[in-house]
C-alpha cells in the first residue's frame, strides 16, 4: 500500500487540508518529511492516519472543532498497483466510503495492510516516541503479541501458532491430554457395553455342555418317579375293583329269588305288552261312538220332514226376471212424462213469437228458415262491408295530402334558385391540397434549417484557433488517421525508452560508485613483507638452537615467543595475499561498471534523438493541414482537433440539406395555390390573382357547400311528384271494390223470402240474429216430441207383463201394476229360502249316515284282536287278559336287571363267567378292602407330586437348553463390535498421526523460527551498528534462564542489556529492530507505509543522518513518512537523501 | 448326469465382516449376518439342485468362537439338508480344531464328520459307487503332510478326497497339511475337495483339484467375487464344474488413477465415475468399495487435507446407488510430482521431511502410551508388535501427520 494523497477534510484542528505525496519512482527513495512547528498538528496527522485506516474511535479526542457527525478523512491509496480513493467518516458501521460515497468493506484496507491490525501496525510501523519504546521493550522480552508478530508475521506465519493450537484442540475431541474425555472413550464404552450384552445373550460351549448334562440327569430322575407312581396306581385300582364288586353279588342273589316267584306264566309274543294300553283304550271308545252316531241320523231325518215347498212360483222365475228388466223404464216414464209435456208447450209458444218478430206470422218455420249456404254468404258480405268502405275513405284522404306536399316542394326548389353550374374537379383539388398541407410542411422545413444552421456555427467555432468559412471547412485536407496514430505510438515508445535508459544509467552509476568504495576499503590494509617473515623465521631457528643447547625454562620461554611470532607473521602473509587478490578483482569489476555506464549514456542520447525526430514529423503534418494551427501541438491535441473538424464538416452538410428542403416546400406551395385559383375561375368564381392559398381554399369550400344544398332540394321535389301519382291510382282501385260488393249482396238476397226487398246491412244483421233464435226453438220442440212418444210406449209394456204374470201364478189382479209386482216378488223370495234349507239338511243327513257305517267297521276289527288275546291266556274277558299281560311285563324287566348285574360283576372283576367272579369274592371283607385302598391312595399322592416335580425340573433344563437358539443376535452384536473396533482403530491411527504430526510441526516451527530470527538479528545488528556510528558492533541473543534475551555488543567489548543503554542508543536499538522487521515483513508480504513522528529527538545529527540513510534505503521498497518539528532534521534528510520530499504543515 | 455334489470350504460361520462401511446401520442390518445368509444359500442351492451331497473342506467356523448359537444354527441347516435327502461330508480345518463348540455340536446322523484318522466312506449315488476319503485336523496346527495317511482309491468307485491344506504355502505363513499339486494328483483320486485358501483355484486334469475359496469375503483383503463349486459327474465319469456366487456382499478395491489430473473437481469426478462403473461392473447384491487414489499428483496435499470431503462425495454417490457402500477412501498418491508449497510452509515441509523429531523422543512415546492405554485389548498392537515396527510406524505417522497439518496451514496461508 502507498499513500498518494491524504485529505484531512474535517479532523482535529484541520479543515480541508490536502497533502499530496506524488507518485513513487521505482527504485528511487519514496521518502517524505513533513515539517510542522509545534501545535501544527503532527501528532494529529499520525492519529488521523491510523483513524483513516482503522476507523475513528467512538470517543475520539479529535472532535473539538468539527463535531463527530461531520468528521471526515480522505485518501488516495495505491494498493497492489491499483488506485483507490477512499473517505472515512465517523460512524459505527459502514464508515469507509468509496469515491462515489458508497460504503465499501474494510477488506480493501485490510488487504493493503497485509492483515495487520491497528495495535500491530501502530507498534511496528506507525511509531511515535512512546510506541517506539513500548514496542521495543516488548520485542526484547520476546513476549507478547509484538514479539510474536515481529518474528512470525514477518516470516509469513501470521497465526500459525494459533492454528496449531486449534488443531491440537480438535485432536482433543478424540482423546484429550489427560485421557479422560473424547470420542475414543465413548467408542470404548459402547464397545464394552456390546461385549457385556453379548455375554448376557450368549451361551458358550462349556456352559452348554453343563446344561446338557443336567438335562440328562433330570430326565432320568423324572422317569423313575413316574414308574413308582404308576405301580402304586395299579395296586389301588385292584383294591377298588374288589370293593366295588361286593354289593353286586348281593343284588344278583336277590333278583334270582324274585324271578322264581312267577311260576309257569306263559311268555307272550314280543310286542303284546306294548299293545296293551291301546287295546284297553279302544274297548271303551268303540261302545260310546256307536251310540252317538245312531242318535244323530234319527234327528236329521225328522227335521227334513218339517220344511214346506212352493214349486209354482219357482218355475215362473224366468218370466219374473224378464218383467223386472222393464220395471225401471216404467218408473222413469211415470216421473218424467208430465215434465216433458210442459216443456213442449213452452217451445211451441216461442216459435210463434219469433215468427211474428220476423213479420211472418202464420208461416211455417221451415219455409222461413233459409238454406245454410245462403246464410253464410250473407254473413260474409256483412263482414266485408265495413273494410271496403274504410279503404275508400282513406284513399281519398291520402290523395289530398300528396297533392299538397307536391305543391310545397315545387315552391321551395323554385325559391332556392334552380340549377347550379358545373364545378368540375374543384372538390377533388380542395381535398388533395388539404391532405398535402403545403403550408405546414414549409414551416417545419424552415425550423429544422434554423437548428442545423446553429449547430454548424457552433462546430465552426470549436475549430479555433483555426478560422474559416463554410467553403474553407469543406476544402480542409486532413491526414490519414492511422499515419498519425502510428506516429503518436512511436513517440510514446521513444519517451518510455528514454526513461528506461535513464534508470539503467542511474543504477549503473550507483553500482560503479559502490565498487569504487569497496576497492578503497580493500586496498587500505597494512602490510607485512616477506623480509619480516624471513627475519621471524631466522629468529625462531636461532632460539631453537639456543634452547636445545641449554634446555631450561628461560630458553623454552624465549623459544615459545619466537615461535608464536613466526606463526603470526606467516598467517598475516597468507591473509595479505587473499586481500590482494580481492582488490584486483574489485578493480576489474569497477572498470567493467564504468564501461557499462558509458554505454548507458550513449543509449540515453540515442533515444532522445529519436524522439526529437518524431516530434518534427508531427509538426510538419500539423502545419501541412493549416498554417493557422499551432506547430507544437501534441499528438493527442491534434487528434482531438481532427475529430472536431470531422464534426464541423458533418454539421455543414446537414445545414445545406435543410436549406434545400425549405426551397422544395416553397415551390410545392405555389403550385397548389395557382392550381386552385384556375379551378375556381373555371367554376365561375374568378378571384384576385394574389389571393393566398388559405383564403382561396375557404372560398372554394363555400362554393362546394352551396352546390350540395341545391341538389338535395331537387331530389325532394321529384320524390313528392312520384307519391302524388301513386295515391291517385289507389283511389280508383278502392271505388272498384265497392261496386263489386253491391252486386254480390243483391244476388244473395234473391234465394230468400227477402228477394223482393233486400234489406240494408244493419237490417240484415238483426234478421240473421232472429233467424238463429227461431232455428234453436224449432229444433228443441222436435226433440221433445220424440222423447214423449218413447216414454208412453215403456209404461204400457210393463203393465202388460205384470198382468200376464199374475194370471199365471194364480194371484188376484191389482189396479196398479207396481203393487201387483210387489206381491209377486215377496212370494218368490219366501219360496227360495225354504228350498235352500232343505238342500242343506239333505247334505248333513248323508254325512251322518256315512260316519255311522265307518264306526261299525272299526268295532268289528277290535273284537277280532281281543278274542285272540283271550284265547292265548285261556281267560274269558278282557279284564283278565289285561292282568296276565302286565305280570308277564314285570318278569321281563327283572330278567334284564339280572343280566346287567352279571355283566357288571364279570366286568369289574375281569372274569369271563359269573361263577369265576363269585369265586374271587369268596372270603373277602369289605372293611379290610377299604383300609387298604386308603393307604394306597395316600402313597400315590406323594408319588404323583414327586413325579411332577421331577418333570418340571426336567422341562426347565430342557427349556434352558432350547433357549440357546440358533438365532444371529450374538453374531450381529459381534458384527457391531467389530465395526466399532475398526472405527476405533481407524480413528486412533488418524489421531496418533495428527498428534505426532503436531509434535513434528512444532519442532519444525521452532527450527524455522530460530533460522529466521538469526536472519533478522543480523539485519537489526547491521542497522544498530550503523546508527550507533560503530560504537556498538551489533546485537546478540543470550540465553537467560528459560529464554533468550537480546543484548547490545559494545565495540570495545562487553555487552549491555537495553536497560543499561543511554536513551538515544536505546531508541536507536528499537528503531533498528523495526527496520529489520520492516524489511522482513516487506519481503514476505509486500510494502505498507512506514510513518514515524519525531522518533530521533534523542539522536545527534550524525546518528540522525545514519538513521535517515537507513530510512531512505527502506523507502526504496516502501513509502516512508517522517514527521518532525525540527527544521534542521529536514536539512539532514536533504543532505542524506537528495530525493526526499519535504512537506510543510500550515502553522 | 450320474450325480452331483456341492463343494465348499472356509464358511467361517458368524465371523463378522470388517469394514467401516458397516457404520451405516442400514448396511449393518442387511449384511450383519452375511456368513449365515451365505451358508443358508449354499443349503438352498443343494436342495434346489437336488445334489447327492454337500462337501465342506474345513473351517466351518472361526477358532475363537464360543457361541453355541452358531452351533445350533449349523445343526438347523444340517437338519434341512438331511430332510432334503442330501448327505453331508465334513472335515475339520485348523479353525474348527481350535473351536470349543466343535465338541458340543450335535449333528444329524446323515452328516459324516471325518475323524482325525483318515477314513473312507463308501456310498452309492444314483447307482454309482462313490468313495469319500477325508481326514480332520486334530490340532489347530498340522505342519506335516496328511496325504500319506489316506487310504488308496477304491477301485471302480468315484474317489473324492477332502483335505484342508495350505498346499505349497506362502513363506511367512504357517503351513497347514502342506502338499504339492503333484502329490495330490499322484493319489489317483477323481476329485480333490480342498479348503483353507480363501482364493478360488481350479486345477483340471485326470484328477480335478478344486480350492473353492471362501464363499463370502469378510474384508477388503478378501476382495472380489466369491464362490462355491457345483460339481456334476457324468455317467462316463466326466467332471463338470460350475462356479456359483452366493455372497451377500462383495468387497472391491477401486483404483482411481489421478496422474493425469490437475484439477480438484476432476479428481472428484473421476472418483464418482469410478464408483458408478464399479457398481456396473460387479453383479453382487451389495458392493463394498474401497477407492484408492493412485498416481503422481500435484493434488496430493489437497487430497490428504480434504480426505473427509472425498469420503462424503463418495458417500453421496453410494447413497444414490443404494447398493454400493464405501469402505473408506484410501489416498495412495505420490507427492513426488506435486508442487511443493512455497514460502514458510514450504520451508517447514522441508524441515519435517528431514525428521525434526525422533520416534523414540519421550514426547512421541507419551502420545503413544496415552492412546494405547485407552484402546481396547484387541487394538493394542495396531502400531506394531515389535520395537522395529513401532519405530517405523511412528516415523511414518509423524511425517504423514505433519504433511497433513502443513497442507491445512498452506490452505489458510494461500
Amino acid at each position: 500500500m502507498r499513500l498518494t494523497c491524504f485529505d484531512l477534510t474535517r479532523y482535529g484542528k484541520f479543515t480541508d487540508l490536502s497533502l499530496p505525496f506524488g507518485t513513487a519512482v521505482k527504485g528511487s527513495p519514496d521518502l517524505h518529511v513533513i515539517y510542522g512547528a509545534n501545535e501544527a498538528g503532527k501528532s494529529t496527522f499520525l492519529s488521523a492516519w491510523l483513524d483513516l485506516l482503522f476507523q475513528i474511535p467512538v470517543r475520539s479526542p479529535m472532535g473539538f472543532l468539527h463535531p463527530y457527525p461531520s468528521m471526515q478523512l480522505g485518501a488516495a491509496l495505491e494498493i497492489d498497483g491499483r488506485s483507490h480513493s477512499v473517505t472515512r467518516i465517523k460512524k459505527r458501521d459502514h464508515s469507509l466510503l468509496d469515491a462515489q460515497g458508497a460504503p465499501i468493506g474494510e477488506a480493501l484496507l485490510n488487504v493493503g495492510l497485509r492483515g495487520l491490525d491497528r495495535a500491530s501496525y501502530a507498534a511496528m510501523f506507525s511509531l511515535n516516541r512512546q510506541t517506539l519504546d513500548d514496542g521495543g521493550e516488548s520485542i526484547l522480552a520476546s513476549e507478547g503479541d509484538l514479539g510474536e508478530l515481529l518474528f512470525q508475521a514477518s516470516a509469513g506465519l501470521t497465526d500459525i501458532a494459533a492454528q496449531i493450537d486449534s488443531l491440537r484442540d480438535e485432536s482433543a475431541e478424540f482423546l484429550n491430554a489427560t485421557g479422560r474425555k473424547g470420542r475414543l472413550r465413548d467408542l470404548r464404552a459402547e464397545f464394552d457395553a456390546l461385549g457385556e450384552r453379548m455375554k448376557s445373550l450368549d451361551t458358550a460351549a462349556p456352559e452348554y455342555a453343563r446344561l446338557a448334562k443336567e438335562r440328562d440327569v433330570k430326565q432320568a430322575a423324572w422317569q423313575s418317579a413316574r414308574k413308582e407312581a404308576e405301580a402304586a396306581q395299579t395296586a389301588l385300582n385292584e383294591t377298588e375293583r374288589l370293593s366295588g364288586a361286593l354289593p353286586l353279588a348281593l343284588r344278583l342273589e336277590r333278583i334270582e329269588d324274585q324271578l322264581s316267584e312267577f311260576g309257569d306264566l306263559p311268555v307272550p309274543p314280543e310286542g303284546w305288552l306294548a299293545e296293551l294300553p291301546a287295546l284297553d283304550r279302544e274297548e271303551t271308545e268303540m261302545a260310546t261312538r256307536l251310540e252317538a252316531s245312531e242318535k244323530s241320523v234319527a234327528a236329521l231325518e225328522e227335521e227334513l220332514g218339517r220344511i214346506p215347498q212352493d214349486t209354482e212360483i219357482l218355475e215362473a222365475r224366468d218370466r219374473i226376471e224378464a218383467a223386472g228388466k222393464l220395471k225401471s223404464a216404467y218408473d222413469t216414464a211415470s216421473t218424467d212424462l208430465p215434465k216433458r209435456l210442459k216443456e213442449r208447450d213452452i217451445e211451441n209458444q216461442a216459435i210463434r213469437v219469433s215468427l211474428a218478430r220476423l213479420g211472418q206470422s202464420g208461416a211455417e218455420p221451415d219455409a222461413v228458415l233459409p238454406e245454410v249456404a245462403v246464410l253464410g254468404r250473407l254473413r260474409g258480405l256483412v263482414e266485408q262491408h265495413s273494410g271496403i268502405e274504410t279503404r275508400h275513405a282513406v284513399a281519398t284522404y291520402e290523395l289530398e295530402r300528396a297533392r299538397t306536399e307536391a305543391e310545397r316542394t315545387a315552391q321551395r326548389l323554385k325559391t332556392a334558385g334552380g340549377s347550379t353550374a358545373d364545378l368540375g374537379g374543384l372538390g377533388g383539388l380542395v381535398q388533395s391540397i388539404r391532405r398535402d398541407d403545403p403550408v405546414g410542411s414549409r414551416d417545419r422545413a424552415q425550423a429544422s434549417l434554423d437548428d442545423a444552421d446553429a449547430l454548424w456555427q457552433e462546430k465552426l467555432a470549436a475549430l479555433a484557433p483555426w478560422i474559416g468559412d463554410a467553403a474553407a471547412v469543406a476544402n480542409l485536407v486532413l491526414p490519414e488517421r492511422p499515419v498519425v496514430e502510428r506516429l503518436a505510438a512511436e513517440m510514446e515508445d521513444a519517451t518510455r525508452k528514454i526513461v528506461l535508459q535513464r534508470e539503467t544509467l542511474a543504477r549503473l552509476e550507483e553500482e560503479a560508485a559502490q565498487r569504487q568504495a569497496r576497492l578503497q576499503q580493500t586496498s587500505a590494509a597494512s602490510t607485512v613483507t616477506l623480509e619480516d617473515a624471513a627475519k621471524a623465521r631466522a629468529r625462531r631457528e636461532a632460539e631453537w638452537v639456543h634452547h636445545r643447547a641449554n634446555l631450561n625454562s628461560e630458553t623454552a620461554d624465549r623459544f615459545e615467543v619466537a615461535m608464536r611470532l613466526d606463526d603470526q607473521v606467516a598467517a598475516t602473509i597468507v591473509d595479505q595475499r587473499t586481500q590482494a587478490k580481492i582488490a584486483l578483482e574489485a578493480e576489474q569489476a569497477l572498470a567493467d561498471a564504468r564501461r557499462r555506464v558509458n554505454d548507458a549514456k550513449i543509449g540515453v542520447k540515442g533515444a532522445e534523438a529519436l524522439r526529437e525526430k518524431l516530434a518534427e514529423r508531427l509538426t510538419s503534418i500539423v502545419t501541412g493541414v493549416s498554417p493557422l494551427l499551432s506547430a507544437d501541438m501534441t499528438a493527442e491535441a491534434f487528434f482531438a482537433w481532427m475529430t472536431r473538424a470531422d464534426d464541423a464538416r458533418e454539421a455543414l452538410r446537414k445545414c445545406t440539406e435543410a436549406r434545400r428542403r425549405v426551397s422544395l416546400c416553397d415551390s410545392s406551395l405555389e403550385r397548389a395555390r395557382s392550381g386552385l385559383l384556375s379551378a375556381m375561375a373555371q367554376a365561375g368564381r374568378g378571384m384576385e390573382k394574389d389571393t393566398d392559398l388559405t383564403h382561396a381554399l375557404e372560398t372554394a369550400q363555400s362554393v362546394l357547400d352551396h352546390a350540395t344544398q341545391i341538389q338535395a332540394l331537387a331530389e325532394a321535389d321529384a320524390n313528392a311528384q312520384q307519391e302524388l301519382a301513386r295515391r291517385e291510382s289507389a283511389l280508383v282501385t278502392a271505388a272498384d271494390v265497392m261496386s263489386k260488393w253491391q252486386s254480390d249482396w243483391a244476388a244473395a238476397c234473391v234465394d230468400t223470402w227477402m228477394a223482393d226487398a233486400p234489406p240494408t246491412v244493419a237490417e240484415m244483421s238483426a234478421i240473421l240474429e232472429e233467424l238463429d233464435q227461431l232455428r234453436r226453438h224449432f229444433d228443441h220442440a222436435a226433440d221433445l216430441n220424440r222423447r214423449i212418444t218413447a216414454m208412453e210406449t215403456n209404461r204400457d209394456q210393463f203393465a202388460a207383463a205384470v198382468n200376464t204374470l199374475t194370471a199365471r201364478v194364480g194371484m188376484t189382479a191389482e189396479d196398479l201394476p207396481h203393487e201387483a209386482w210387489h206381491h209377486i216378488i215377496q212370494r218368490q223370495r219366501r219360496a227360495e229360502t225354504s228350498h235352500e234349507q232343505r238342500i242343506d239338511l239333505q247334505k248333513r243327513l248323508a254325512s251322518a249316515r256315512r260316519t255311522h257305517s265307518e264306526i261299525e267297521g272299526k268295532a268289528k276289527l277290535h273284537r277280532t284282536r281281543t278274542s285272540e288275546f283271550m284265547q292265548f291266556f285261556g281267560v274269558k274277558n278282557w279284564q283278565q287278559t289285561r292282568e296276565a299281560l302286565s305280570r308277564a311285563g314285570d318278569r321281563e324287566k327283572l330278567q334284564d336287571s339280572h343280566n346287567n348285574c352279571v355283566e357288571d360283576l364279570c366286568d369289574r372283576l375281569q372274569t369271563s363267567t359269573v361263577q369265576d367272579a363269585l369265586k374271587r369274592l369268596e372270603g373277602v371283607s369289605k372293611t379290610e378292602l377299604e383300609a387298604r385302598a386308603e393307604s394306597l391312595r395316600t402313597d400315590l399322592k406323594t408319588l404323583r407330586s414327586n413325579q411332577e416335580e421331577a418333570h418340571t425340573s426336567f422341562r426347565k433344563t430342557e427349556d434352558d437348553l432350547e433357549k440357546v437358539g440358533g438365532d444371529d443376535a450374538v453374531a450381529r452384536l459381534e458384527e457391531q463390535r467389530q465395526t466399532l473396533l475398526l472405527e476405533m482403530e481407524e480413528s486412533a491411527r488418524e489421531h496418533l498421526q495428527k498428534r505426532l504430526g503436531l509434535l513434528a510441526v512444532d519442532a519444525a516451527l521452532r527450527q524455522y523460527r530460530d533460522t529466521h530470527r538469526s536472519g533478522m538479528l543480523d539485519r537489526a545488528s547491521e542497522a544498530f551498528r550503523a546508527m550507533s556510528l560503530g560504537r556498538y558492533s551489533g546485537l546478540a541473543a543470550q540465553p537467560d534462564g528459560m529464554r533468550e534475551i537480546l543484548v547490545a555488543l559494545a565495540a570495545e567489548g562487553g555487552s549491555k542489556q537495553a536497560g543499561q543503554l543511554s536513551d538515544g542508543t536505546r531508541a536507536q536499538l528499537y528503531l533498528a529492530l523495526r527496520i529489520a522487521g520492516y524489511h522482513e515483513f516487506v519481503r514476505n508480504n509486500g510494502p505498507v507505509p512506514f510513518v514515524a513522528d519525531d522518533i530521533m529527538e534523542s539522536f545527534d545529527d550524525d546518528r540522525a543522518a545514519e538513521a535517515f540513510r537507513l530510512l531512505a534505503k527502506m523507502s526504496e521498497t516502501g513509502q516512508v513518512i517522517y514527521l518532525t518539528h525540527h527544521a534542521h532534521v529536514c536539512e539532514i534528510a536533504k543532505q542524506t537523501c537528495p530525493e526526499v520530499s519535504i512537506h510543510e504543515l500550515p502553522a | 448326469m450320474a450325480f452331483k455334489f456341492v463343494h465348499t470350504a472356509d464358511i467361517h460361520l458368524d465371523s463378522p465382516l470388517k469394514s467401516l462401511a458397516l457404520r451405516d446401520a442400514n448396511l449393518a442390518e442387511m449384511v450383519g449376518s452375511a456368513t449365515r445368509i451365505t451358508f443358508s444359500r449354499i443349503v438352498d442351492l443343494c436342495l434346489a439342485e437336488q445334489v447327492q451331497a454337500l462337501v465342506i473342506a474345513g473351517d466351518l467356523y472361526d477358532g475363537g468362537q464360543t457361541s453355541m448359537k452358531t452351533a445350533r444354527f449349523l445343526s438347523q441347516e444340517m437338519e434341512r439338508l438331511t430332510v432334503g435327502g442330501v448327505q453331508v461330508f465334513i472335515i475339520r480345518g485348523n479353525h474348527d480344531a481350535a473351536s470349543k463348540i466343535t465338541r458340543e455340536l450335535v449333528l444329524p446322523d446323515a452328516v459324516k464328520v471325518f475323524s482325525g484318522r483318515a477314513e473312507v466312506e463308501e456310498v452309492t449315488w444314483n447307482g454309482h459307487s462313490v468313495a469319500v476319503h477325508g481326514i480332520s485336523f486334530r490340532q489347530p496346527h498340522a505342519p506335516d503332510s496328511l496325504l500319506d495317511q489316506f487310504h488308496p482309491p477304491v477301485p471302480g468307485a468315484f474317489n473324492i478326497g477332502l483335505l484342508h491344506t495350505s498346499l505349497a504355502g506362502a513363506s511367512g505363513h504357517d503351513p497347514y497339511a502342506p502338499c504339492t499339486l503333484a502329490d495330490l494328483q499322484n493319489m489317483s483320486f477323481d476329485y480333490w475337495a480342498l479348503g483353507h485358501i480363501h482364493k478360488r483355484a481350479v486345477y483340471p486334469g485326470p484328477t480335478t483339484v478344486v480350492m473353492p475359496g471362501i464363499p463370502q469375503g469378510r474384508d477388503i483383503g478378501e476382495a472380489g467375487r466369491k464362490s462355491v463349486t457345483l460339481v456334476s459327474v457324468t455317467d462316463a465319469g466326466r467332471v463338470n464344474l460350475q462356479e456359483r456366487h452366493l455372497a451377500v456382499a462383495q468387497f472391491e478395491r477401486l483404483a482411481v488413477e489421478c496422474s493425469a489430473i490437475a484439477d480438484w473437481s476432476d479428481v472428484v469426478e473421476t472418483l464418482k465415475h469410478g464408483l458408478r462403473s464399479a457398481r456396473r461392473d460387479n453383479e453382487g447384491e451389495h458392493l463394498i468399495v474401497r477407492p484408492v487414489l493412485e498416481g503422481k499428483s500435484p493434488l496430493t496435499w489437497r487430497a490428504h487435507r480434504d480426505a473427509d470431503l472425498l469420503r462424503s462425495e463418495a458417500q453421496v454417490v453410494a447413497e444414490q446407488i443404494g447398493t454400493l457402500w464405501i469402505d473408506k477412501v484410501e489416498i495412495a498418491l505420490d507427492a513426488e510430482a506435486a508442487s511443493k508449497a512455497g514460502g514458510a510452509v514450504g520451508e517447514m515441509a522441508a524441515l519435517v521431511a528431514d525428521g525434526p523429531l525422533r520416534a523414540d523422543d519421550p514426547r512421541v512415546q507419551a502420545e503413544l502410551d496415552l492412546m494405547l492405554k485407552h484402546l481396547p485389548r484387541e487394538l493394542r498392537g495396531i502400531i506394531g508388535d515389535n520395537e522395529e515396527q513401532v519405530i517405523e510406524a511412528l516415523g511414518d505417522a509423524m511425517r504423514q501427520g505433519a504433511m497433513d497439518i502443513l497442507a491445512r496451514l498452506e490452505e489458510s496461508e494461500g
